[in-house]
Formats: C-alpha cells, sequence, structure tokens
C-alpha cells in the first residue's frame, strides 16, 4: 500500500487534501497521479488497492490524520466497490468522508446506485489522457474551495 | 453523458444573496435553468411538483443555505436525503457559517459537499465557475418518464 507520510501542520486550512484512492489496477494509479501533477494542488494522495487496505487505512487514521476525500473506482477485487460505498456510509465514524465514484461504468443503474448509497458524485474515468487531465483540473479545481469534513482534533 | 447545461434549485431567504448568486452563475452559464426557493417547504413542494409531472424534472444539484426561515437547511437536507425519490439529488451547502460542527453535520446527513459564501462578488463569480466545470462533468442519475401518476 502506497502512503505519503502525514504532515504536521497544526492549523488546518493550510494542511494539504488528503485523498484516498481506492483503485486496484496501477496503471489507472499511476496515470491518476500524472494527471494530477499538471497541476500545483496541495494535496497527498495514499493508495488502496481494495477494501481491505482502504478501511484499514481508514481506521487506523480518522482519529489522527483524517481523510478529507476518497475516490473510489467500482471495480475492485474481493469486495465491490458498491458495497464498499456502502460500507463506509454505515460507519459512524467514516460517513463523513465524501465520496466521489471515478469508474469506467456509465450505466445509469451504477450511477443511481450510488448516488442512493450516499456516493457525493460519480465520474467516467475519460478514455485519453488528455481528458483525464481536463476533469481532475476541474475536479480539483472546484474540490479545493470546499470544506474538508473534519478537523483533527 | 455530456451535458451543457444544468437544472438548479438554490435555497436561499435573502433576495440579495439569491440575486447574486444568479448573476454569478449567469455570467459563465447565461442559459442554465435556476430554480429558487426561499425557505425548505418551499423546495419540497418544487421538488413534489416535479416529481409528480409526467415528465420528472428534477433539478440536477441543489445549493442550499442553511439559515433559512421555517424548515431550516441543516433540516431540509436531513429530510431530503430520507425520500427515496429524492435523496440522489446531490446538494451543495453553500452559507455563511464556518462552523465545524454545521459542516461535519451536514456531511454526516449526505451533502455532497460544503462551500462557505465569499464575501466579494468577483470570487462567487470564480467559485461559480468552478462549481459549474465540475458538475456538468459529474454524471447524473437521468430522469425517468413516470411510467404511472402513482
Amino acid at each position: 500500500m502506497i502512503s505519503a507520510e502525514p504532515s504536521n501542520a497544526t492549523e488546518r486550512k493550510s494542511a494539504p487534501t488528503r485523498l484516498l484512492q481506492i483503485e486496484d489496477n496501477p496503471e489507472d494509479v499511476d496515470l491518476f497521479s500524472l494527471a494530477l501533477r499538471k497541476f500545483a494542488l496541495s494535496l497527498e494522495v495514499i493508495v488502496a488497492s481494495d477494501a481491505e487496505q482502504a478501511f484499514s487505512y481508514l481506521r487506523r487514521t480518522s482519529d489522527s490524520v483524517p481523510t478529507d476525500l476518497i475516490l473510489l473506482d467500482l471495480n475492485l477485487p474481493k469486495m465491490d466497490g458498491r458495497d464498499v460505498l456502502a460500507e463506509i456510509k454505515r460507519d459512524e465514524r467514516l460517513k463523513v468522508i465524501p465520496v466521489l465514484v471515478f469508474t469506467t461504468s456509465n450505466s445509469n443503474n451504477d450511477v443511481r446506485a450510488c448516488y442512493h448509497l450516499g456516493a457525493a458524485c460519480y465520474f467516467v474515468k475519460p478514455v485519453e489522457f488528455t481528458e483525464l487531465v481536463d476533469l481532475v483540473g476541474k475536479i480539483f479545481d472546484f474540490w479545493c474551495e470546499t470544506e474538508p469534513p473534519s478537523v483533527a482534533e | 453523458m455530456k451535458r451543457n447545461s444544468l437544472r438548479i434549485l438554490h435555497i436561499e431567504d435573502d433576495g440579495a444573496d439569491r440575486d447574486l448568486l444568479e448573476r454569478a452563475i449567469r455570467r459563465c452559464a447565461p442559459s442554465f435553468n435556476i430554480l429558487s426557493a426561499i425557505h425548505g417547504d418551499e423546495a419540497f413542494e418544487i421538488l413534489l411538483q416535479a416529481l409528480n409531472s409526467p415528465r420528472p424534472e428534477l433539478p440536477d444539484v441543489i445549493l442550499l443555505d442553511l439559515n433559512l426561515p421555517r424548515k431550516d437547511g441543516r433540516q431540509f437536507l436531513i429530510e431530503l436525503k430520507e425520500q427515496d425519490r429524492l435523496k440522489m439529488i446531490p446538494v451543495v451547502i453553500l452559507t455563511t457559517s464556518n462552523a465545524p460542527v454545521d459542516i461535519e453535520n451536514c456531511y454526516r446527513h449526505g451533502a455532497a459537499c460544503y462551500l462557505v459564501k465569499p464575501l466579494e462578488f468577483n470570487e462567487l463569480v470564480e467559485l461559480a465557475r468552478k462549481f459549474i466545470g465540475f458538475w456538468l462533468s459529474v454524471e447524473l442519475v437521468e430522469n425517468q418518464p413516470n411510467s404511472s401518476n402513482a
């Protein structure tokens, strides 16, 4: 599991946005990382390749260095992404974290199911890298204006 | 599904704030459909009417102020997210409060994200531009035509 060192920032506003990317395809992880590098973002990305890693990370860190945002692929090994989303939104401590579904499926059934389960929003992974860069730019341009869900004590 | 327009339901009781946001959005996207409600009850009326029309045209996204008369925004959010036919509409909080308890509670009750109202109009325009760029890129639930009038 890839993780970055948590920052020691005491002032919440200057701390980087902490993003957990739940994605099992290493190529997609790399592409996303490359796309992010096009922008000067204060963003810390932690990658989990399945539900077990994701929940282990989240539960271990929710009090100390809370995750601000989750990027979730639906096609995961073992526990399906929809079930991961349901589990996050059932957990009293983790449900506050906004989940952005970021997946290949554009089926309206999947879109509907994810919003019903409490996803903040749903994105279809672009096929072209230039489109991915454009989308990542739009996502974080806006998301950096939002307030994170919790402040570490 | 590529869209070039959004249907926004803006729930805000302050007339000046309502106008400013509408102006900010129109500066970036003149063709957007912006519905207004001044409190939660009116918003529910609009939503239920939309649901019961033969071709339901629910808003794509709701912009919600928290400090509303009658049913306040916090209560509206809770009730909206309990409605099976309405809960899938993303709710973006746009309010003056930056209180951590408000922020956390809104996320807890299913808000997609939380924005603190900017003080300057040019900042509001910039925020509107980013909001539009983001929500036009999002996949939303497609409105299904009503098969019955139940």
